[in-house]
């Protein structure tokens, strides 16, 4: 697996610690800087300031849409990946209609998770 | 669905006839007629009954009833109810095909019985997967144990290379969601189960009314086990129908037991709740004697409310007894029976002959819905179903909470006989100068209707034939 970009920071938005500690992991083995935090109150305070938001939609404190919405609305805004357990149309759809760049359903891959955060790190 | 969809008693007969290895010659020989007149009677062309009846049914070794059975009357109409649901053109009337393949027949509508059933239940489990938020909750667990599960251990096979902590780490992440995925998961098949046990539940409510209809809803030897009892005391009428349900619990117990003896039933608890039917059958038949009620019936002009008031009764047991005033020389008119709550769940239908409820459904057009919002009045309706009128009388009933700041339990009752018998009926007497105008035009169900310009339609309908 290519290893991302220098100097590219991720926000993994998650409150599965295991779920958590994996996406972490992966990343640290790629060479990518991951902070992690486990509700959506704390995610709205700093999402502003990572490359890629990699979030959970069922949350504590704030939805991850909300998260997604905050995030996607920032002056310099990150690219957000979106982790669920649903799969339904309406919320696909919510998701695009946010301008919600990814979104991956559970259970996923670790290899296709890890293709798409590289993707999104990939300067366009 | 057609109103009251007959098997012919010729096509009964020709199919019984062949079965006995019998030709046409030699039945009509046995029974002293000419074969062209057997001939006639097999087509349908000539009624019979009687002695003639019973001599063909001797000859063929069959009980005379089985050619007028009205279980096979039922299996006609719910097959023809059912290819509307499927077919504009149906390529042998349900009539012809109970008549000369019964056993298909029945077969035909056990298996969409099951599927409706089935279809019912898996509509139900993904309604309750998308709004209750139990499930909404396991689900979403179930999903999030599998994640880390398969995430963490595609990290072990993936990464050989891993130090002695990240792989206990991991290694324990495993067993720890292992053992927390297996108990959401049996929690949510208890969940699970409780829903479909309740909905088996209502498969033995329907397949209890059908029993109760396929016997016409008369008991002859409950109404004798009763008849020299005591009368029941009480207060109020659930008093005294508790009353009388406690006196006749032993000697009505023989002829329950007997009644229920020579029927099958398929689904789970169908067999204690007929017992309880007919164990509340033999209480209405002591608070309501025969004899005495159909008298006061009749002279009252099928009056409910003077006949709650007479026998001490409530609305709904006077209905119910209505309908099972069917003892031969001493019938009164052929009452169907319906009950429904506010949502329009059906919690008992009891056909007649003449009038079919239908499997599935109702018209929203009816009567007993307007009854929810004129609780305490009694109402009536002249109703015209494809061509054939009916007189439906309705009256919304309220059970009181048991306990404080629990909700009333709502339901309406409607009784459906042939507008024939209206002019017996004091319900009738409204609609004698201006029938026509009164009328109200209405169907069945939708699926079946044909009245396409209704406004309250809900699916599409069939084509007028």
């Amino acid at each position: 697996m290519s290893v991302a970009p220098n100097g590219r920071k991720i926000l993994i938005v998650e409150d599965e610690p295991h779920i958590a500690e994996a996406i972490s992991f992966l990343c640290e083995r790629d060479g990518i800087d991951a902070d992690v935090v486990d509700n959506g109150a704390a995610a709205l305070e700093c999402v502003g300031r990572y490359d890629l938001v990699v979030l959970d939609i069922m949350l504590p404190g704030a939805t991850g849409f909300a998260v997604a919405e905050a995030a996607l609305a920032a002056p310099q805004p990150p690219k957000v990946c979106v982790l669920t357990a649903k799969g339904q149309p309406g919320d696909r759809a919510r998701m695009s209609r946010i301008g919600v760049n990814a979104f991956i359903t559970k259970p996923f891959s670790n290899r296709d998770l890890m293709a798409t955060i590289h993707q999104l790190l990939t300067p366009t | 669905m057609a109103a009251g969809t007959r098997v012919p008693i010729g096509d009964r007969i020709r199919t019984h006839r062949r079965s006995a290895g019998l030709t046409q010659r030699a039945l009509a020989e046995a029974v002293g007629v000419s074969p062209t007149y057997l001939s006639l009677i097999e087509s349908n062309k000539r009624q019979i009954g009687g002695r003639l009846l019973h001599q063909i049914a001797g000859e063929l070794g069959v009980a005379s009833d089985t050619f007028t059975a009205l279980s096979d009357d039922r299996l006609a109409a719910e097959l023809d109810e059912l290819s509307h649901r499927f077919s504009e053109d149906v390529p042998q009337s349900a009539a012809e095909l109970v008549a000369f393949s019964p056993g298909w027949a029945r077969i035909l509508l056990e298996l969409y019985d099951r599927s409706r059933n089935a279809e019912a239940q898996s509509d139900h489990l993904a309604d309750r997967f998308a709004r209750d938020p139990r499930l909404i909750s396991y689900a979403h667990d179930i999903l999030s144990r599998i994640t880390s599960i398969r995430s963490v251990a595609e990290i072990l096979c993936d990464f050989e290379a891993l130090n002695a902590d990240h792989r206990r780490r991991f290694t324990e992440t495993v067993a720890s969601e292992s053992t927390r995925l297996s108990h959401v998961t049996r929690e949510m098949i208890e969940a699970l189960h409780a829903a479909t046990t309740a909905d088996a539940a209502g498969a033995a409510v329907r397949e209890v009314d059908v029993f109760l209809q396929d016997r016409g809803y008369y008991f002859p030897a409950i109404e004798a086990a009763v008849e020299k009892l005591s009368p029941p005391e009480g207060a109020s009428p659930s008093a005294r129908f508790h009353d009388a349900f406690q006196r006749v619990a032993d000697p009505a117990a023989r002829a329950i037991a007997l009644e229920l003896s020579d029927h099958e039933f398929r689904t789970q608890g169908a067999a204690e709740r007929a017992s309880g039917a007919l164990q509340r059958y033999a209480a209405g038949a002591l608070l309501m004697p025969y004899e005495e009620f159909a008298a006061e019936a009749a002279y009252a002009r099928y009056d409910l409310d003077q006949l709650c008031e007479r026998f001490g009764a409530s609305f709904e047991q006077v209905a119910h007894r209505l309908t099972s005033l069917r003892r031969p020389g001493a019938e009164g008119p052929l009452f169907a029976f319906l009950r429904v709550d506010p949502a329009g769940t059906v919690s008992k239908r009891l056909s007649t002959h003449e009038f079919r409820f239908p499997l599935f459904g109702s018209c929203p057009l009816w009567v007993v819905f307007e009854a929810f919002n004129q609780p305490g009045r009694t109402l009536s309706q002249l109703v015209d179903l494809e061509g054939k009128r009916f007189l439906f009388i309705a009256r919304a009933i309220e059970k009181a909470p048991r306990r404080h700041a629990q909700p009333a339990t709502r339901f309406a009752v409607m009784l459906a006989t042939a507008s024939e018998t209206a002019d017996d009926i004091v319900y009738g007497d409204g609609f004698h100068a201006a029938r026509d105008s009164l009328v109200t035009v209405a169907g069945y169900e939708c699926h079946s209707c044909t009245q396409v310009s209704c406004t309250q339609r809900a699916h599409g309908g069939r084509r007028a034939s």
